[in-house]
């Protein structure tokens, strides 16, 4: 999965921080998804800029993590997410 | 312990205690979400010792919440262009205002009520909508708004659309509240303080207190929300509830440890001094005990403290109802013989069947 596209919210997903963790539900096919602090702070950057590569650089900045562990992170969650249809590829 | 953990205190259990257990009997009485957020949150919680299964079973609820409290402001937002004035009751509103999240409080349906007169447009717009009638199935929408009483005014809908049906209940009667009550009451989107209390005081008692939820519930808002007593009682008078509302708060007393005066207690006890039947309040810790239609309406008949609210029960339990219609669909031409549906009905002899609980598709992480 490469981090150089741009992507968005699928159709249909809600998100909504519940019971200390975040919850993501495609109201279409009823997948969802938790996501702890971590992976809730990359969607709302995801959703807000929708550029992974930016998200991966404010992160890199901001967090004192290994720049390739979050890279592998946010190119597991990006994958996990869009093969669930809760994110999806901007062509646009 | 576990009804430590469900009090607004949220008292922690002791590191011995098996959590696996706790976490079922939370499950078979309905408090396994608030349970088990509460007990994740302990600074002892035995990560190795809980199965994960757990916590995907409280993530499902969340999301199924999710699910339905979206549905929820989308159909109040429909029936609103509609022009029909809706009021959102229990559910995920709830959930968030007595703990602050509605993730912590199970719930499988969304409630909506909305005036008996606009009852036939609501039906309207919710199956142009694409929801359609489990119950009173063919029944006209004018004859249903007539039916039943505070405790049976209802109508299931169900929306299949892939795979998250939807369950919607309908209710277009709560209390003996005047018309022009309950019309600003949807104006404003929320029932009045007093009201919404004793709503919730009402549902515990249809469930003859024997529903844990419903007492956890209740003490949560007690808690979070002191209601003005004086206010309340004299609601509960005005509106012949003073006998539900002081059993309710008497039995909330029996299981938390809550702030009411005695002065209210002492005023709601001169209307609860009837006799009631020993069948009247049930064990919240075992499982409700089924009790015979003629003693349910006993009990029923009971609770109301006013000759004319005792009357207009009778009254309503004599005409065909919703669950009539749901147990013996007949031919249009044949309605009038509901009236004598009515009586086997009476006598526990059809039943209309069970809600299904929608399930959502899949669960991850």
């Amino acid at each position: 999965m490469s981090l150089g596209g741009k992507v968005r919210p699928g159709r249909d997903v809600v998100f909504r921080e519940l019971g200390g963790e975040a919850v993501l539900l495609n109201l279409r096919t009823g997948v969802y998804y938790g996501l702890n602090e971590t992976g809730a702070a990359l969607w709302s950057r995801l959703v807000e800029c929708r550029d992974p590569a930016r998200v991966l650089a404010a992160f890199a900045r901001d967090y004192a993590v290994a720049p390739a562990r979050l890279e592998r992170d946010l190119r597991d969650l990006i994958a996990a997410l869009t093969g669930k249809g809760l994110l999806e590829a901007d062509d646009h | 312990m576990l009804l430590a953990l469900c009090s607004p205190e949220g008292t922690l259990p002791p590191r011995w205690v098996n959590p696996e257990a706790l976490l079922a009997r939370a499950a078979e009485l309905d408090v396994f979400p608030l349970v088990f957020h509460r007990l994740r949150r302990s600074p002892h919680w035995p990560t190795d010792k809980v199965g994960p299964e757990w916590e995907e079973r409280f993530r499902a609820n969340a999301a199924r919440n999710l699910l339905l409290d979206t549905e929820q402001e989308r159909l109040l937002n429909l029936l609103k262009s509609a022009g029909v004035p809706a009021l959102p009751l229990k559910g995920t509103r709830l959930a968030a205002q007595l703990y602050g999240d509605l993730a912590l409080r199970a719930q499988v349906d969304t409630d909506i009520y909305v005036s008996p007169e606009r009852l036939p447009a609501a039906l309207e717009a919710l199956e142009a909508d694409g929801y359609r009638r489990l119950t009173a199935v063919g029944l006209p929408p004018k004859r249903l708004a007539a039916t039943g009483d505070e405790f049976t005014s209802e109508c299931s809908l169900e929306k299949r659309a892939g795979p998250l049906p939807v369950l919607v209940e309908l209710h277009w009667r709560l209390l003996p509240l005047p018309a022009e009550e309950m019309r600003s009451a949807c104006a404003g989107g929320a029932l009045p303080a007093p009201l919404d209390f004793l709503y919730l005081c009402l549902q515990a008692s249809a469930d003859r207190w024997g529903t844990l939820k419903a007492l956890v519930d209740l003490a949560h808002r007690v808690r979070r929300q002191p209601p003005d007593w004086d206010a309340l009682a004299a609601a509960g008078e005005r509106l012949g509830l003073a006998r539900i509302l002081g059993l309710t708060l008497h039995i909330l007393l029996g299981y938390f440890d809550l702030a009411i005066p005695e002065g209210t207690l002492a005023r709601l006890d001169s209307a609860g001094s009837a006799r009631l039947p020993r069948t009247a309040v049930a064990n919240p810790f075992a499982p409700l005990p089924s009790l015979t239609p003629a003693a349910t309406h006993r009990l029923r008949w009971a609770l109301r403290e006013r000759l004319a609210d005792r009357l207009r029960y009778f009254a309503f339990l004599l005409q065909p109802t919703a669950g009539d219609l749901a147990a013996a669909p007949l031919p249009r031409g044949l309605g009038f013989l509901y009236w004598g549906v009515r009586w086997f009905r009476l006598a526990g002899v059809l039943d209309a069947g069970h809600k299904r609980v929608p399930a959502l598709a899949g669960a991850h992480r």
